[in-house]
C-alpha cells in the first residue's frame, strides 16, 4: 500500500470541506468517512506486510533531501491515533449548531492531520523536521483566531516555546548532516554512523529539548496549561491528544538508537525530572476547580511517566510506553470532549459550581466514566496495561522511583474521581441546565469509549505490532 | 554591458518622455525597458554594445547574471507600485523614474565589477540616485532628513572605501581584483594593503547596513517614501551582496584569515541588535527596517562559509525570497494605506475583516521572514546554516537559532494583529495591487513546497 494514499487523503478532505462549507452532516459522513479510511489503509498494510509500504522520492537534490515516507511497525500506531483524534476533534467541532461551524477551522483540522502523517511516516531527518514545525500552524491560527481572549497569549506561548526546542533540533539535524559522508538526510544513513559519546550527548540534549518541550516533559512545561485551558477545545484535544505523541515517537525513533549513549550519560538526570513531574502534576490537579486545568495536569502527569518509561531504556517499559501513548491520547480527547460539552451547557467549567449532572443525562455519566477509568488505569480498561508495564520496567531500573512514581496510580485517582464526584454527582445546582448529548456527539463519543474497553480487553493488538520492533531498537543498543 | 546600456538610454529616454506630463505612458516605457532589459540580461550576449575598455573592468559572468537578473525582476514589480506615489502632484514623476533606472545601472555594475574603478562607479551611480530618491517626498520633513542623513553618512563611507582603494593601490600598484586576488606573499603583509581591505570591508558593510554600521538604515528607511524604502530594501540590498561577496567571497577570499573575524563579529551583531531592536518597534517600516539587519547577519554567513557554487546559489534564493516577502508587505500595505510612511503596527488590526486575500498574503509574507515552514524563508535560513554546519560555526548558528526565535516574536505581532484582533480598520480598501501580492506570495509558497524549482532556474543560469 502506497503511503501517499494516506497522506493526502486529508489534504483531499479539507479542499472537499471547503466546499462542502457549513453543511454538518456531510462534513461528518466526510470526517468518519476519512477516519475510517485511515483506519482501513492501516489495517490493510498490517495484512499485507509492512514491506510494501514506503516510497521515497528525490524531493531537493542539491542537499539530498527525499520525500521519504513508510509505515513501521513504530509509527503504526501513531497513525492510527492521530486518524482517531482528529476525528474526535471534527466530530466536537461538527456537533455545534451549524451556524458555528467554521470551515477554515476544519480545513486547518485536516491540513495538520496531514503534517502528523508526515512526522511520523517521515523517514527521511529533513522532511521529519518540516512537518514537526509545519504542525504548529494550524494549531496557532485555529486557536488564536477562535480562543478566548487570553488564548492569544497562551499560543503565542506555545509557539514560540516549541519553535525554540525544534530549532535546536534543526541544529542537531544539521550536525548529523554534517557527519555523514553520504550527504543526505535519511534516517537509515544515521543509525550506524559510529557518533562519538560527546557528539551523541549534544545530539541527545538538541533533539531531547525539542522532543521534551512538545510533550512536555517537566521542567519543559510552562506553556502547557494555559495552552490547554485557554484554547478552544477543538485544538484542546488535538494538542493533548496527538501533537504532544510527536514528542513520544521522536524520542522513540530517534534519540532512543540513534543516541545510546546520550540518553546513557544525561538519561538519568530527565528521568528524575519527569518522575517528579508525574508527582507533581498528580498533586497539582488535586486542588485545581476548573475541569480543563485538572485534564491539563493530569496530562502532564501521564505524559511524564511515559517519558520515563522510554528513558529507562527497558523493554517492558518501552512497550508499556506505546500502549499508553495510544490509552492516553484517546481517554485524553474523551475526557476534554465531555468536560466541553458540560462547559456549553452549563456555562461553567468550575467544579465549585456543578454538580449532579448524572441526574439529567445518564449517556455523560457512563461515558465519562468510561473515560475516568482508562485514564485511573483500571483493570480491563486500556490505560491499565501500559501503566502497569511502565511501572513495572521502571522498578527493574530503579525501585525507589517505582515507587515514587507508583504514587501517581493512587494520585490519579484522587483527581479523577474528585473531579466526577464534584461535577457529575451530588446535589443537582437549579440554576445548572445540561441536557446531555446530541446525537453527533453520542456517536464520537460512543465510538472513542468503546475503544477503552476494546484496548483494554486486548491490549496484544498493539503489542503484537509493535513490540517486535521496539525490541529490535533496544537491541542496537 | 548591453544591459547597462540599455538602461541608461532607457533613462534618458524618460526624461525626455516627461515633457509629455502623461505618467501613464512613462511608467509603461519605463516597465517595457526594464522588462526588454531583463529580456537581454537572460537571453543575450552581453558583449554586444559594449565600450572599448570596459570589457575588461566589467564581466557578466553567471553569477553577475543571476543577481542582475534578480535586481531586475524585483524592479519591475517595485516599478508598478511606485504608481501610487508617483501620482502625487508635488512628486516628479519623470524623474523619480529616471532617477530609479539610472540606479539600477549602478546595481548592475555592483554585480558584475572586476575591477575596483568599476565598483566605485557603480557604488557612487547608485547611492548617488539613493539620495535622491529618499527625498522624493519633498513635503515630508522625514524624508528630507532621510535624504540628507543618507547622502552625508553615505558620502562618507563611500570615502572610506576610496581611502581603503588608494592604500591598496598603494600597496600593490594595481586595481585589478583578478591581480591582487594572487599577490605575493611580501606584499599582502605590508600593513598599507591590510588597512585597504580594512576600509573597504567596513565601507561595504555599512553599505549592507550591517550592524555594528546600521545606524542609517532605520531611519532613512522610515523617513523616505514606502516605495523607496521597498527599493532599498530589495534591490539595494541585493545590489550591496552582490558587491561584498564578489570582493571578499570571489576575489579575496585567499585572504580571509585578516577579514573574516571583523565580518564575524558584524554578523553576531546583526542578528542580536537587528532582532532585539526590532522587537521594540511601532511602525510597520521601523520593524522591518529592523529585520532588514537581521536578515543581513543571516546572509553574511554566506561570506563566513567555505565559498563554492552552492553558497551562492544559497545567497541568491536568501535574496529572492526575502525580496518577494518585502514586496508583498509593501504591496498590500499600498493597498490598504496608500503613500501613507508612518503606518504603526496597531493600524493593522482587524485588517482581515475587510481583505482577507490581502491578509493571507501578508501572513505568509511574514511567517517567511520568520522562516517558518511551508514558506520559502524556511528553506533560505536552512540553505544558509547548512553550510555554516559543515563549516563548523556551531556558535554562531546558536546565536542565529536563538535570534529566530526572537524574530518570531515580532514577525508574529502583524499577523497577530491582522486576524486576531476584534477592532474593525480604516483602510482604503484599493486592491489594485493585489496581484502583486498574490504573484509573490504564490512565489514564497512554491520556494516553500518546491524550493528545487527556484534553485534549479538560479543553478541554470
Amino acid at each position: 500500500m502506497n503511503p501517499l494514499y494516506l497522506i493526502l487523503t486529508p489534504l483531499a478532505a479539507a479542499i472537499l470541506g471547503i466546499g462542502v462549507g457549513k453543511r454538518a452532516f456531510i462534513q461528518q459522513i466526510l470526517a468518519l468517512l476519512v477516519m475510517l479510511g485511515g483506519l482501513g489503509f492501516l489495517l490493510q498494510v498490517h495484512l499485507h506486510g509492512f514491506e510494501n509500504s514506503q516510497i521515497s522520492y528525490p524531493w531537493i537534490n542539491s542537499f539530498g533531501i527525499y520525500f521519504a515516507l513508510s509505515v513501521t511497525k513504530i509509527n503504526f500506531w501513531f497513525l492510527a491515533l492521530t486518524s482517531l483524534v482528529v476525528f474526535a476533534a471534527l466530530f466536537y467541532h461538527l456537533s455545534q449548531e451549524e451556524d458555528k461551524i467554521r470551515t477554515d477551522v476544519i480545513a486547518l483540522i485536516y491540513s495538520l492531520q496531514f503534517f502528523l502523517f508526515g512526522v511520523f511516516m517521515a523517514q527521511d531527518l529533513m522532511l521529519f523536521y518540516f512537518f514537526f514545525e509545519a504542525s504548529i500552524l494550524p494549531i496557532y491560527f485555529i486557536s488564536s483566531r477562535y480562543g478566548s481572549p487570553a488564548a492569544e497569549r497562551a499560543t503565542l506561548k506555545f509557539f514560540l516555546y516549541t519553535l525554540f526546542g525544534s530549532l535546536f533540533m534543526l541544529l542537531g539535524v544539521l550536525f548529523l548532516y554534517s557527519k555523514n559522508g553520504a550527504n543526505d538526510f535519511l534516517f537509515s544513513s544515521f543509525g550506524s554512523l559510529g557518533l562519538s559519546g560527546e557528539n551523541q550527548g549534544f545530539l541527545f540534549l538538541a533533539f531531547f529539548l525539542a522532543f521534551a518541550i512538545k510533550m512536555p516533559l517537566f521542567p519543559f512545561h510552562s506553556w502547557q496549561v494555559d495552552a490547554y485551558a485557554e484554547s478552544p477545545v477543538e485544538t484542546t484535544i488535538l494538542m493533548s491528544g496527538i501533537l504532544l505523541k510527536m514528542g513520544i515517537y521522536g524520542m522513540i525513533a530517534i534519540v532512543l538508537p540513534w543516541f545510546p549513549m546520550g540518553v546513557k550519560e544525561y538519561g538519568h538526570i530527565f528521568i528524575a525530572l519527569s518522575a517528579f513531574g508525574v508527582v507533581y502534576g498528580a498533586l497539582i490537579a488535586i486542588v485545581q476547580t476548573d475541569i480543563r486545568r485538572v485534564l491539563a495536569y493530569s496530562s502532564l502527569s501521564h505524559v511524564g511517566l511515559i517519558g520515563c518509561g522510554i528513558l529507562a531504556y527497558s523493554d517492558i517499559a518501552l512497550e508499556g510506553a506505546v500502549l499508553q501513548m495510544f490509552a492516553h491520547g484517546i481517554n485524553i480527547a474523551g475526557l476534554f470532549f465531555i468536560s466541553e460539552i458540560i462547559a456549553k451547557q452549563t456555562g461553567t467549567r468550575d467544579l465549585d459550581q456543578l454538580g449532579g449532572l448524572t441526574k439529567s443525562s445518564f449517556g455523560v455519566t457512563v461515558l465519562f466514566f468510561l473515560f475516568l477509568l482508562g485514564s485511573i488505569a483500571v483493570p480491563l480498561s486500556n490505560g491499565f496495561p501500559g501503566e502497569f508495564q511502565l511501572l513495572m520496567g521502571l522498578f527493574g531500573y530503579n525501585i525507589y522511583l517505582g515507587i515514587f512514581c507508583g504514587l501517581t496510580v493512587i494520585f490519579s485517582s484522587v483527581y479523577m474521581l474528585r473531579m466526577f464526584q464534584k461535577s457529575m454527582l451530588g446535589k443537582p445546582s437549579e440554576s445548572l441546565k445540561f441536557t446531555g448529548l446530541n446525537f453527533t456527539q453520542g456517536i464520537g463519543l460512543g465510538f472513542l469509549a468503546s475503544l477503552v474497553l476494546i484496548f483494554g480487553l486486548f491490549p496484544e493488538m498493539i503489542s503484537s505490532i509493535s513490540d517486535s520492533a521496539l525490541q529490535i531498537l533496544l537491541r542496537a543498543y | 554591458m548591453l544591459t547597462i546600456t540599455l538602461l541608461s538610454l532607457l533613462g534618458l529616454i524618460l526624461l525626455f518622455v516627461g515633457f509629455l506630463n502623461n505618467i501613464g505612458l512613462s511608467r509603461t516605457i519605463a516597465v517595457l525597458g526594464l522588462v526588454a532589459g531583463l529580456g537581454s540580461m537572460l537571453f543575450l550576449d552581453q558583449d554586444i554594445l559594449t565600450f572599448s575598455g570596459l570589457e575588461t573592468q566589467l564581466s557578466f559572468d553567471s553569477y553577475a547574471i543571476k543577481f542582475s537578473s534578480l535586481i531586475l525582476f524585483l524592479s519591475v514589480f517595485i516599478l508598478f507600485l511606485s504608481g501610487k506615489f508617483i501620482k502625487k502632484d508635488y512628486v516628479q514623476s519623470a524623474e523619480f523614474l529616471a532617477v530609479l533606472i539610472f540606479s539600477l545601472v549602478g546595481a548592475l555594475m555592483l554585480t558584475s565589477f572586476t575591477h575596483f574603478i568599476t565598483l566605485f562607479v557603480g557604488l557612487e551611480i547608485l547611492g548617488i540616485s539613493l539620495y535622491i530618491l529618499a527625498g522624493t517626498d519633498k513635503k515630508s520633513p522625514g524624508s528630507n532628513e532621510a535624504s540628507l542623513k543618507y547622502l552625508l553618512l553615505g558620502a562618507f563611507a563611500t570615502g572610506i572605501i576610496l581611502f581603503g582603494m588608494a592604500l591598496i593601490y598603494g600597496a600593490t600598484g594595481s586595481l585589478d581584483f583578478q591581480a591582487i586576488a594572487n599577490l605575493g606573499q611580501a606584499k599582502i603583509d605590508s600593513s598599507l594593503f591590510k588597512f585597504g581591505l580594512f576600509f573597504i570591508l567596513i565601507g561595504l558593510l555599512f553599505k549592507v547596513s550591517a550592524a555594528p554600521f546600521h545606524f542609517w538604515s532605520p531611519d532613512v528607511y522610515e523617513g523616505s517614501p514606502n516605495v523607496v524604502m521597498l527599493f532599498m530594501s530589495v534591490v539595494v540590498k541585493i545590489a550591496s551582496f552582490a558587491a561584498i561577496y564578489r570582493v571578499f567571497g570571489n576575489y579575496l577570499n585567499n585572504y580571509s584569515f585578516f577579514w573574516w573575524d571583523i565580518v564575524y563579529y558584524a554578523t553576531l551583531a546583526s542578528l542580536v541588535i537587528g532582532n532585539l531592536l526590532a522587537l521594540v518597534q511601532k511602525t510597520v517600516k521601523r520593524q522591518l527596517a529592523f529585520s532588514s539587519i537581521s536578515q543581513t547577519g543571516y546572509l553574511l554567513f554566506a561570506l563566513l562559509v567555505i565559498p563554492n557554487d552552492q553558497t551562492v546559489n544559497g545567497l541568491v534564493f536568501y535574496l529572492f525570497v526575502y525580496g518577494c516577502a518585502v514586496l508583498v508587505a509593501f504591496s498590500v500595505l499600498t493597498d490598504w494605506f496608500g503613500t501613507d510612511p508612518n503606518v504603526k503596527l496597531d493600524q493593522l488590526k482587524g485588517a482581515s475583516k475587510s481583505d482577507q486575500m490581502g491578509s493571507f498574503a501578508l501572513t505568509i509574507a511574514y511567517l517567511s521572514m520568520a522562516g517558518i515552514p511551508l514558506t520559502g524563508g524556511f528553506f533560505a535560513k536552512l540553505f544558509m546554516f547548512t553550510p555554516a554546519m559543515e563549516s563548523g560555526l556551531v556558535q554562531l548558528l546558536i546565536v542565529g537559532i536563538l535570534s529566530s526565535v526572537v524574530g518570531a516574536t515580532y514577525y508574529l505581532r502583524p499577523i497577530i494583529n491582522v486576524w486576531f484582533s476584534s477592532e474593525t480598520p480604516v483602510l482604503e480598501k484599493g486592491n489594485s495591487y493585489q496581484w502583486i501580492a498574490f504573484m509573490a506570495g504564490t512565489l514564497l509558497l512554491v520556494a516553500g513546497v518546491f524550493p528545487d524549482t527556484i534553485s534549479n532556474l538560479i543553478a541554470l543560469i
